[in-house]
């Protein structure tokens, strides 16, 4: 992650399974970005995937949605969890 | 790595993280022959699985045992059980529940110990017995 990042979207459209160290992962790297004051979204538009963040209450927290524009359009609008 | 087969699948596996993935595609495998267990179930076993054997891995790890994780799986009645077994240390599975806001700074400081509430989260059951000289985790999950 470079050092002048402030916003990243990352897309998990092709991600075939996640646990919980992949959610310590996302984890660590919001954490990073807010301490610059930057902010993190997720692309995830496969439900079983969704879920395991959903679960660790990820979706309070960051945005999450199907699409980059769903993201990125909640960000511009400051909403943490577009509806899938 | 060893199997067997009875009424039972029974997987020992060395306390590596990169075995992790071998016990979830044998665990998947053995459920999708309960045909009454929907793909979704397979999918939240997979995880669940998933988690209780990175548990019992770190366990040994943490406590230097290099005796194998065990891993058994049975599938019959439209339900899947498995049991992870390792020989760690124990511990106390109340408390690693964070109960915290998911906003709250001591939760965003947490990166890892959310395998016990994904497990919890996807199984239809889940038992924890721990002692000091090990740790059986159970989780049933069941056809919808």
């Amino acid at each position: 992650m470079a050092d002048g990042c402030r916003a990243l979207t990352l897309d998990l459209s092709e991600l075939d399974f996640v646990d919980s160290f992949g959610v310590g992962a996302v984890v660590a790297a919001l954490k990073r970005l807010r301490q610059r004051g930057g902010e993190l979204a997720l692309v995830c538009p496969t439900p079983r995937i969704r879920r395991v963040f959903e679960i660790c209450d990820l979706d309070r927290i960051i945005a999450i949605g199907d699409s980059i524009d769903a993201v990125t359009g909640s960000r511009a609008t400051g909403a943490a969890a577009p509806s899938a | 790595m060893s199997a067997a087969m009875n009424d039972a699948i029974e997987v020992e596996i060395p306390p590596r993280p990169d075995y992790v993935s071998l016990v979830r595609v044998v665990v998947a495998a053995a459920a999708e022959l309960e045909p009454s267990l929907e793909p979704a179930r397979v999918d939240d076993l997979r995880v669940a699985v998933s988690e209780a054997t990175t548990n019992a891995i770190q366990a040994h790890i943490r406590s230097g045992c290099t005796s194998p994780v065990r891993v058994s799986c049975h599938c019959s009645g439209g339900q899947v059980s498995v049991v992870v077994r390792d020989e760690g240390p124990g511990f106390d599975a109340d408390a690693v529940l964070d109960t915290s806001p998911a906003e709250s700074p001591v939760r965003l400081g947490r990166e890892s110990g959310m395998g016990i509430s994904i497990i919890r989260a996807l199984a239809d059951e889940f038992h924890i017995r721990s002692s000091p000289r090990g740790t059986e985790a159970c989780l049933i999950l069941k056809s919808s």
